[in-house]
């Protein structure tokens, strides 16, 4: 009894850890679709940002907590920079245009870090190298720190989201965006908030997922995959949409690839992920 | 972004046919290999315009059916099963998976982007699918080595094999240029425009949506099979990001112009790539998303109006 205790122990650790890494990938892609109904498809991009900056400033020296904080700056400037050529513009006239757009940027991004830092993969090392042992099973510490960032990730945001004026501000904008700038909520200026912070969740978590990540020009499309599954099963809105697609993708890909193959992982996340969608009434039926 | 003229675009179009042919008497072997490729391109690009520019559905995951094509005649090829068979096995895939991904996300309970994203999931799933199924399709290599189809027991020659290839696009294409002017052409618009008349009609819009883009997959398996033929590999590249983007950017540069302006970028825009060489393919990548970029935001009011009028 104790030893299958065990066992389901690990399995439901390994799940949640599984989890936790795919919903601080998607969760700067989750904020800004779930808010403003746009998907910004640089945004495994700009999760490669993030982890190319921290591999460069753990490089110059700056300890792992600069390095997340640094490549969150730089990926908050890098979409700011996709938000004043033409995002926000966009975003007015359809939700087909800032995501077409976006896919532009996303291969102006992969190209020219291709050619300024070459095809070749860079390195992060992790902060924490050690290992702890829980019902018998080893885990990596750093992984299990992930877990901690994602719950925290979530609870912060729940908060930001219910109890503050920012929060108020931005459901008040979702609700009725021109009665919300009649009380004199600048809708735009939020946007361009919002969208910056979905960039910088997005690097930073590039530069979180770099010590157990390949790092390379091409690694946004596989960022992205990931983040796009999550945004298609979670559905629309609420929090607890991020971290219910969270859940289905990286606990589906975490028993799959424990008790099959690779292959049968795949598949299996791809007809879930498809079973959800034709399943489901509505987008809101989650929110 | 000023259109031509349909009488122009459709002189453009013959006049590419008639260069092929006089390169396929005249040119190099070489040459044939980048004329038959760009011009491939150039009715995969047409096929994707029926599915966005007629029915008004954005898919991003367009070149999975252009792959599955390609892998189905590789296969084929490999194993002896005859090169039609391949064709076929990667028409009815490629058709197949079209209309399970338009059962699955046309509807009115989805939105668009849930659909295009939809789409272009299952076409990078099935690039990680190609490469961790090794012992099938050859993993990351992908299938090298494919070789000319045979009739009757004779392999073709490269020129043989290249007028048929030229014929069956040009063909091809005047197929869906006609299929587009005839009342079901009008009726795709129509279903795009005003979906609700089209419904109180007594049309099936969502039926009218799973044919264009089955139909599109059906063609792009095609183009995948003659693309196999020529270049000697299917791989796993084929599924990924960015031949799915470059669709979209040739659709969009030939916006307006129906399959024959889709057709003509494509063309175009390959022959340019080609011309450049592989020194320049990472600048001439970054330029295509610029002008990606571009397109959407300086030509927006013309810029697939159709795909956008009805969004949820």
């Amino acid at each position: 009894m104790g030893g299958d205790l065990g066992t389901w122990t690990t399995i439901l650790l390994d799940v949640l850890i599984s989890a936790s890494t795919v919903l601080i990938l998607s969760f700067g892609l989750f904020l800004v679709y779930g808010l403003f109904r746009v998907v910004n498809m640089a945004h495994g991009e700009l999760v490669m940002i993030g982890a190319y900056t921290a591999a460069l400033a753990q490089r110059a020296g700056m300890g792992f907590f600069f390095c997340v904080l640094a490549a969150g700056c730089v990926s908050a400037l890098v979409t700011l920079l996709m938000d004043f050529i033409c995002v926000s513009r966009l975003r007015r006239q359809s939700t087909l245009f800032p995501l077409l757009a976006t896919w532009g940027f996303s291969l102006v991004i992969s190209q020219g870090v291709k050619l300024i830092f070459g095809s070749g993969g860079m390195y992060v090392d992790s902060p924490i190298s050690s290992q702890v042992q829980i019902m018998g099973s080893q885990f990596a510490t750093y992984q299990l720190a992930l877990l901690a960032v994602a719950i925290v990730l979530v609870s912060c945001t729940w908060l930001v989201m219910a109890k503050s004026r920012f929060g108020l501000q931005i459901r008040a904008t979702i609700d009725d965006p021109r009665l919300a700038e009649l009380q004199g909520i600048n809708t735009a200026r939020l946007f361009s908030i919002v969208f910056a912070l979905g960039g910088a969740f997005a690097g930073m978590s590039g530069a979180l997922l770099a010590p157990i990540s390949a790092i390379n020009p091409n690694a946004g499309s596989d960022f992205s995959i990931t983040s796009f599954m999550v945004l298609i099963s979670g559905g629309l809105g609420h929090i607890g949409s991020a971290v219910f697609g969270s859940l289905v993708v990286g606990g589906l890909r975490s028993i799959l690839g424990t008790f099959g193959s690779l292959t049968l992982a795949t598949l299996g996340m791809l007809l879930v992920v498809a079973l959800i969608l034709v399943v489901r009434r509505r987008d809101e039926d989650l929110a | 972004m000023k259109t031509w003229p349909e009488s122009i675009r459709i002189t453009a179009v013959v006049a590419l046919v008639v260069a092929a042919a006089a390169v396929g008497i005249v040119g190099p072997d070489y040459l044939k290999v980048v004329v038959v490729s760009a011009l491939t391109f150039g009715l995969f690009a047409a096929s994707v315009a029926i599915s966005i520019d007629y029915a008004g559905v954005l898919s991003l995951g367009t070149a999975a059916y252009f792959a599955i094509g390609a892998y189905a005649t590789a296969l084929a090829q490999r194993n002896g099963w005859g090169y039609g068979s391949g064709v076929l096995a990667g028409s009815v895939t490629a058709g197949g998976l079209a209309a399970g991904l338009g059962a699955a996300g046309l509807t009115s309970r989805r939105t668009p982007i849930q659909y295009a994203l939809l789409t272009l999931v299952v076409s990078l799933t099935l690039q990680q699918l190609a490469i961790s199924s090794y012992d099938v399709t050859g993993g990351s290599n992908g299938l090298p080595g494919i070789t000319a189809p045979s009739v009757f027991g004779t392999k073709l020659s490269l020129e043989a094999e290249y007028f048929v290839a030229i014929a069956v696009i040009f063909a091809t294409f005047c197929g869906l240029y006609a299929l587009m002017r005839t009342s079901f052409g009008k009726l795709l618009i129509l279903s795009r425009d005003v979906p609700e008349r089209t419904e109180a009609l007594g049309h099936n819009v969502k039926s009218l949506k799973i044919f264009a883009t089955g139909l599109n997959a059906i063609v792009a398996a095609l183009c995948g099979s003659i693309f196999v033929t020529f270049n000697g590999i299917a791989y796993p590249g084929m599924f990924a990001a960015l031949p799915n983007l470059l669709v979209i950017v040739w659709v969009a540069v030939g916006s307006g112009g129906g399959i024959s302006g889709a057709f003509l970028s494509a063309t175009i825009l390959n022959l340019i790539e080609f011309e450049l060489g592989s020194e320049y393919t990472d600048v001439y990548r970054l330029f295509i998303g610029g002008l990606l970029i571009y397109i959407v935001s300086a030509a927006t009011p013309r810029f697939w109006r159709a795909a956008t009028a009805k969004e949820g």
